[in-house]
């Protein structure tokens, strides 16, 4: 048993020193029983090899939460090699026990050895940033680090790096008709439209609802990118009317095809059309009135309310952010929407 | 017993009878529903399962009309995509035990996804049916301690005497911390259909149980 037990997430191109032999089979279950052992000092930090010198170490190196790699290594000689990042290698110690629920994965949903979360959320985003960078990075580990850039907290100089790749990536992939993909392309539309300037990701929502020659986007898309219109318009009301035209007409054949008394109760049919009016009110495209009205005379009680309910909301948060005034058009819509939920239109 | 769709599914702790562990919605509708059998549910587990499994020891109604049916498919029909991305990726990152419901947002103030607990997915999902269950406000919400919160948590308790992984899960310090625990919403829903409408239950000590057992002098009572 070695003293420590070190992983080296590798999130792109290792270094050639970094190679080292394949595990043998005892390998993963040694790992197992070192993470278990106690080590309270350890428990919860984040460490760097060069804190260790003089200790020989083994070392494992994990992907997607597999042990693909050891071998024994003295560390104090060069430490700062074994750190360098720019190689894109993230060397941390995870010296916590295993949690019960990552030894209990089900069949359904293997869970992974280690989370990438667990390392420094700081070291992670310059890790992933540069991992998706490099052009010969394998699909699979570029869709799971698409995924990963969702939950970390991405922003400045990360974020710019970052909204490029992930616009790249939902441009692959949209068309992919693997359920994998299309669930990263997800991951990828709702980080993208949230981290990308409010303008370009308008630009790009339009982009991405508008028919292609025969190709449709997926229905589920289509949740993704109206709900994360609504939620981007409502932290970004638009100055001035109508500014974002392309994705208002987008917005409205959305609501001409969905809000339809037989469709609406399909699966996802009846989310893309409550975002879809509530984006199109939102835009302050002024094409609204329309709406309102069809709204009004829809015949669909079960979603007249719904639409009430979110407008309601939509309105109260507007004023909580005081901009109630500034966005009267918009406040005043809302209201009008949110009135469909009245007692004579409940069954 | 009968179960409707959406109705409100309680499981026990193993180790503590009655003490509510989990709480799901039921996918689809059971007229005659054996106590304790398992049965196919919507779930914040964590991750989000829409083909889950859950065993039923005991059911909250509100009575949903078709209508709210609907509207809480439009909710889960919302969200899923953003669990199933967690799934892939680390299901840890969508799941909060306090706030029961927590945005994650840009640094433009977007939201990009939600985080849930068991009962915040509930919670939530009524909400969008416009059905207010709980008072949810931290200031009325019974504060916990740990002991209580490892029972709700079976499943994390080891890990729930981590600091940094209650920080995560927003329980940060030494508590006690006001979490909406899953026994709450059944005993908000143990009561008549139009105050379940009307009026969001304030939970109280003891709620954690279901049926409750308030604190006496000497500790919890039958």
């Amino acid at each position: 048993m070695a003293d420590r037990v070190i992983f080296i997430e590798q999130s792109g191109t290792a270094p050639e020193r970094a190679k080292g032999p394949l595990d043998d089979a005892c390998l993963e279950e040694s790992v197992r029983e070192a993470m278990k052992a106690p080590d309270k000092s350890r428990r919860g930090k984040t460490f760097h090899v060069k804190d260790f010198p003089d200790q020989v170490f083994l070392i494992a190196r994990v992907m997607e939460g597999r042990v693909i790699g050891s071998w024994k290594e003295p560390v104090g000689a060069d430490p700062a090699d074994i750190e360098s990042r720019g190689n894109a290698i993230v060397v941390l110690a995870h010296q916590e026990p295993l949690r019960p629920f990552d030894l209990a994965p089900t069949d359904k949903n293997p869970l992974p050895l280690i989370e990438p979360e667990d390392a420094d959320p700081e070291l992670r985003c310059e890790a992933v940033v540069t991992s998706l960078q490099h052009h010969d990075l394998g699909h699979k580990e570029r869709r799971k680090l698409i995924l990963e850039a969702e939950v970390l907290p991405l922003r400045g100089r990360q974020a710019a790096e970052l909204t490029p790749l992930l616009r790249q990536f939902i441009e692959e992939y949209r068309e992919s008709n693997v359920p994998a993909d299309l669930v990263a392309v997800g991951s990828a539309i709702r980080n993208y439209v949230a981290t990308a300037p409010v303008g370009d990701a308008m630009e790009a929502a339009a982009s991405l609802l508008k028919e292609q020659g025969e190709l449709e986007i997926p229905i589920e898309l289509e949740v993704e990118v109206t709900k994360m219109v609504v939620r981007k318009l409502t932290a970004n009301p638009p100055e001035q009317c109508d500014q974002y035209p392309e994705l208002a007409s987008r917005l409205e054949e959305l609501v001409d095809v969905y809000a339809r008394p037989r469709l609406l109760p399909r699966e996802k049919y009846g989310a893309v059309a409550l975002n879809a009016i509530l984006g199109l009110v939102l835009s302050r495209s002024g094409r609204d009135a329309d709406v309102v009205e069809r709204m009004r005379t829809l015949d669909v009680a079960w979603f007249q309310q719904l639409l009430a309910r979110y407008a309601a909301r939509l309105r109260e948060e507007l004023i909580a952010r005081d901009a109630e005034a500034k966005f009267a058009d918009v406040a005043s819509v809302l209201e009008q929407l949110s009135t469909l939920d009245s007692p004579s239109l409940t069954p | 017993m009968t179960i409707r769709r959406f109705d409100v599914i309680g499981k026990d702790a193993s180790s503590v009878p009655e003490f509510i562990e989990h709480v799901a919605l039921a996918a689809e509708e059971r007229p005659h529903h054996v106590a304790s059998a398992a049965l196919p549910v919507v779930h914040m587990r964590p991750p989000l399962e829409r083909a889950g499994e859950c065993r039923a020891d005991c059911v909250g109604s509100a009575g949903l009309s078709v209508g709210s049916q609907r509207q809480i498919k439009v909710f889960c029909d919302m969200i899923e995509s953003e669990y199933k991305a967690a799934q892939l990726g680390s299901f840890r990152a969508q799941y909060v035990i306090c706030p029961h419901v927590d945005p994650i947002r840009r640094h433009d103030d977007t939201i990009v996804y939600r985080r849930f607990s068991c009962a915040g997915f509930v919670l939530e999902a009524y909400l969008a049916a416009g059905i207010h269950i709980l008072l949810t406000d931290l200031a009325r919400v019974p504060p916990v301690g740990l002991e209580t919160l490892k029972t709700q948590y079976a499943r994390f308790a080891q890990v729930l005497d981590s600091p940094r992984v209650r920080d995560e899960f927003g329980i940060g310090g030494d508590g006690p911390w006001p979490v909406v625990l899953a026994g709450y919403v059944l005993n908000a829903l143990a009561r008549p259909e139009k105050e379940i409408r009307t009026t969001p239950y304030l939970a109280r000590a003891g709620d954690e149980f279901f049926p409750p057992r308030r604190p006496g002098p000497s500790g919890p009572g039958p």
